[in-house]
C-alpha cells in the first residue's frame, strides 16, 4: 500500500498515541467504587474510540486519492505566506494577552491594533495611510477602555 | 394574569433596550462576510456573566435571531452570504440586486425572517411544553439515549466526512471529561493545575474555536472585499411580493421549523431543503434563481423558522438544536439553571420569559432591518483587517473578563489553534462544542443507570424509550457509511 496523505497519517498517529498517553493516565482513576462505574470508565470508553478512528484516520491515508498533485507544487509554496503569517498572529495575541494580564490593556491595545492591522495590511490592493491607521488604533482602543472598563466594568488596569 | 405580569416583568426601557443592542450587533455580524451569529454569540456571552437571565437572553437572542437575518444583507449585496444560513439567498437576491432592486430583495427577506422567526416562536409556544411534559417520564437511560442520539445527528449531519466528524464529537466529550467527574467528586485529567479541576472552561474553548480560530483562519483568506455599488430602494416590500406567495411563506416556515427541531440540522440545511421545496411547489420552477421573490422567501424564513425550531429541542429536552443553542445552554448553565423539562416545572416564568423575548426579539429584527438596511449596507464594506484585530482583542478581554484569571487567556489561545488546524483539516469544529455541552449529561445519565441496574448494561436497551434513542443513533450513525458503500460499489461497477 502507497501512504497518499501525509497529513491524515500523521493525524492519526498523533490521535493513537495521545489516547495511549491519557489512557495512561486515567490508569490511576478508580474504575469502580462499591460496584458503582468509577470515573476511569467513561474516559476509557472514550480513548479506546479514539483508538479505532485513530486507526481509520491512518487506514484512509492510504486509502484516499493523492493528496498533492505535481501542478499543485507552486501553490503550496504560495501557501506558507498565509501559515507564517498565522504564526505571526498567534505570537501577537500571546504577547497581547500577556499585557492584559500585566496591567497594560490601555498602553496596548492601540499598539496591537496598530501592528496587527499593519501585518494584515500587507494582503489587500489598497492599503490605508499610517496616520489614518494610527487614529483607527486609538480611537478604536478609548472605544474599547470605555466599553470594558467603565461601562462592563472589567478590572483591566 | 401570570403571562401579563411577566410580559410587564419584560417590557422595561432596559430590557427592551438591550435586545434592540443586540439586534443590531447581531445584524451587523451577521451581515460583515467572515463574521457569524455563532462568533457574535461568542464574544458576547462572556459580558452576560453579571447579567440577570432576563437581561443576559434579551442580549443573546437578539444577536442569535437578528444574526441569522444579518447573512442575506451581505448575500444580496455582494454575493457572499455572511452566515452560511443565507447561502440560499444568494440565488434570487443577488440577480435581484444586479438589476437594481437591492432594496426591494433586503426589504422580501427581512419580511420573510420575521415571519419564520415569529411562526417558529409560535410553535414554541405551542410544542416546548407538551414535549416536557412527555420528557418529564425520561429516566437516566433515556437522557443517555438522548444525548448519544444527539450527538450522533449532530456528527453525521453536520458535515460531510464522518471520520473527522466523529473525531470532532469525541474530541468534545474528553475535553468534558476534565475536572472534577460529576458523579463522585474525582480530579481528572487536571494535571495538578488548580484552575482544571472545575473542567475546561466551555466558554472559553468556545471563543477559542469560534472566535480565535476564525481570525486565524480569515488570515488565511484575507482578500479585499467587494463595494457596494447601489443605494437601496424599496425597501418596504410591496403587497403585492408578500400575498402572492402564501404557500411558499407556510411551507417554508414549516420546513425550517421542524429541520430547527432536529438537533444539529440548523439553519445551514433548512433553507436548501426549503427552496427546494419552494422550486418542487412552484408551476414556473424555472424561473428560480433568476431573482424572484419566491427563491428569497423560501431561503429566509426556513433560515429565521430554524431559531424558534432550535429552541424548542432546547428548552423541552435540553438538547441543542445547533452551536448557537449549545452556548444559550451555557448561558443558562451561567445563571444555575439546567434547561430540560424539569425547568418547565421548577421555573416556568423563566421558560415563558425566555420566549416571550424570542418574540421581541423577532420584532425588533423586523424593524432594525427595514429602518436600518441602508446602515448596515454601508457596514457590509468594513474591511477584514481592521475586523480580525478588533475580534482578538474582543476574544482576549472577553476570556479574561470570565474569572480575571490569565489562564482563561492562554486556554482560549489553546483552542484557537485547535480550531485552526481542525479547519484546516476540513474537521468541523461545531461538534466538539456540542460534545462539550452532552458530554456530562452522557456520562452522569450513563452512570446513574448502571448504578440503577446495578453494573447491568442491558438497561439501555431493555426500557423502549432509550432502546428506540439507540436504535436510531446507530441507524444515523450507519445510513452514510452504507449509502457511501453502495455508491463506491456503482462507481466500482461503472469503471469496470
Amino acid at each position: 500500500m502507497k501512504l497518499n496523505n501525509k497529513t491524515n497519517f500523521g493525524v492519526g498517529l498523533a490521535i493513537i498515541l495521545g489516547s495511549f498517553y491519557f489512557f495512561y493516565v486515567s490508569e490511576k482513576f478508580p474504575r469502580e467504587i462499591s460496584h458503582i462505574p468509577g470515573p476511569a470508565l467513561f474516559p476509557q470508553i472514550i480513548l479506546g474510540l479514539f483508538v479505532i478512528l485513530g486507526g481509520l484516520t491512518i487506514y484512509s491515508a492510504f486509502k484516499s486519492p493523492n493528496e498533492r498533485r505535481p501542478d499543485e507544487a507552486s501553490q503550496i509554496t504560495k501557501e506558507r505566506q498565509p501559515v507564517r503569517n498565522v504564526f505571526i498572529f498567534v505570537i501577537y495575541i500571546l504577547l497581547y494577552g500577556l499585557s492584559v494580564w500585566g496591567g497594560l490593556f490601555i498602553y496596548m491595545t492601540p499598539i496591537f491594533i496598530f501592528i496587527a492591522t499593519w501585518t494584515l495590511l500587507k494582503f489587500v490592493a489598497k492599503p490605508i495611510p499610517y496616520g489614518q491607521l494610527m487614529i483607527i488604533s486609538v480611537v478604536l482602543s478609548a472605544a474599547l477602555y470605555v466599553a470594558f472598563v467603565r461601562i462592563l466594568k472589567v478590572p483591566l488596569q | 394574569l401570570v403571562f401579563l405580569d411577566l410580559l410587564f416583568q419584560l417590557l422595561t426601557p432596559s430590557i427592551l433596550f438591550i435586545c434592540l443592542v443586540g439586534v443590531i450587533v447581531g445584524t451587523i455580524l451577521g451581515a460583515l462576510p467572515g463574521l457569524t451569529a455563532t462568533m457574535g454569540i461568542t464574544l458576547i456571552i462572556p459580558f452576560t456573566y453579571n447579567l440577570a437571565i432576563f437581561p443576559s437572553f434579551a442580549l443573546l437572542l437578539g444577536v442569535y435571531v437578528s444574526g441569522i437575518y444579518g447573512g442575506s444583507i451581505s448575500a444580496t449585496l455582494i454575493r457572499t452570504p455572511g452566515t452560511p444560513s443565507s447561502a440560499a439567498t444568494i440565488l434570487d437576491a443577488y440577480p435581484m440586486a444586479q438589476r437594481g432592486e437591492a432594496g426591494r430583495a433586503i426589504g422580501i427577506a427581512t419580511i420573510a425572517s420575521l415571519f419564520g422567526g415569529l411562526f417558529s416562536a409560535i410553535c414554541l409556544v405551542l410544542i416546548a411544553p407538551i414535549l416536557s411534559r412527555y420528557a418529564l417520564r425520561f429516566g437516566p437511560p433515556e437522557f443517555f439515549g438522548l444525548a448519544v442520539f444527539g450527538l450522533t445527528i449532530i456528527i453525521t449531519v453536520s458535515e460531510k466526512n464522518l471520520l473527522k466528524g466523529s473525531i470532532s464529537g469525541l474530541l468534545g466529550l474528553f475535553f468534558a471529561s476534565f475536572g472534577v467527574d460529576p458523579i463522585l467528586g474525582y480530579p481528572r485529567f487536571t494535571f495538578e493545575t488548580p484552575e482544571l479541576l472545575s473542567g475546561i472552561n466551555f466558554v472559553v474553548a468556545l471563543i477559542g474555536l469560534f472566535a480565535i480560530g476564525e481570525v486565524l483562519i480569515g488570515i488565511d483568506r484575507l482578500g479585499d472585499i467587494p463595494s457596494v455599488g447601489q443605494k437601496l430602494s424599496g425597501l418596504f416590500a410591496s403587497l403585492r411580493d408578500l400575498l402572492q406567495n402564501n404557500l411558499c411563506w407556510l411551507s417554508s416556515a414549516i420546513i425550517g421549523t421542524f429541520v430547527g427541531v432536529l438537533p444539529g440540522v440548523g439553519s445551514t440545511i433548512a433553507p436548501w431543503i426549503s427552496y427546494d421545496m419552494a422550486k418542487r411547489l412552484d408551476r414556473g420552477r424555472s424561473s428560480f434563481g433568476t431573482g424572484i421573490p419566491k427563491g428569497i422567501i423560501a431561503s429566509e424564513t426556513a433560515n429565521n423558522a430554524c431559531t424558534g425550531g432550535a429552541m424548542i429541542t432546547m428548552l423541552s429536552l435540553g438538547l441543542p438544536g445547533d452551536v448557537i443553542t449549545a452556548i444559550l445552554i451555557g448561558a443558562l448553565l451561567i445563571q444555575g439553571l439546567r434547561p430540560g423539562p424539569r425547568l418547565f416545572v421548577e421555573s416556568p416564568d423563566l421558560v415563558y420569559g425566555i420566549i416571550i423575548l424570542m418574540f421581541i426579539a423577532n420584532i425588533f429584527m423586523g424593524f432594525v432591518g427595514l429602518f436600518g438596511a441602508r446602515f448596515f449596507a454601508r457596514i457590509v464594506s468594513i474591511p477584514q483587517y481592521i475586523l480580525l484585530p478588533l475580534i482578538v482583542v474582543f476574544s482576549v478581554l472577553g476570556a479574561f473578563a470570565i474569572n480575571n484569571d490569565p489562564f482563561d487567556i492562554w486556554l482560549m489561545l489553546g483552542f484557537g489553534i485547535l480550531g485552526y488546524l481542525m479547519r484546516k483539516w476540513d474537521c468541523p469544529p461545531a461538534p466538539l462544542i456540542l460534545g462539550m455541552i452532552l458530554g456530562p449529561i452522557a456520562e452522569s445519565q450513563f452512570r446513574r443507570s448502571l448504578v440503577i441496574s446495578d453494573g447491568d448494561y442491558s438497561i439501555f436497551f431493555t426500557r423502549p424509550i432509550s432502546t428506540v434513542l439507540l436504535l436510531l443513533a446507530i441507524a444515523s450513525f450507519a445510513f452514510p457509511l452504507i449509502s457511501a458503500w453502495i455508491k463506491g460499489k456503482e462507481i466500482h461497477k461503472l469503471n469496470s
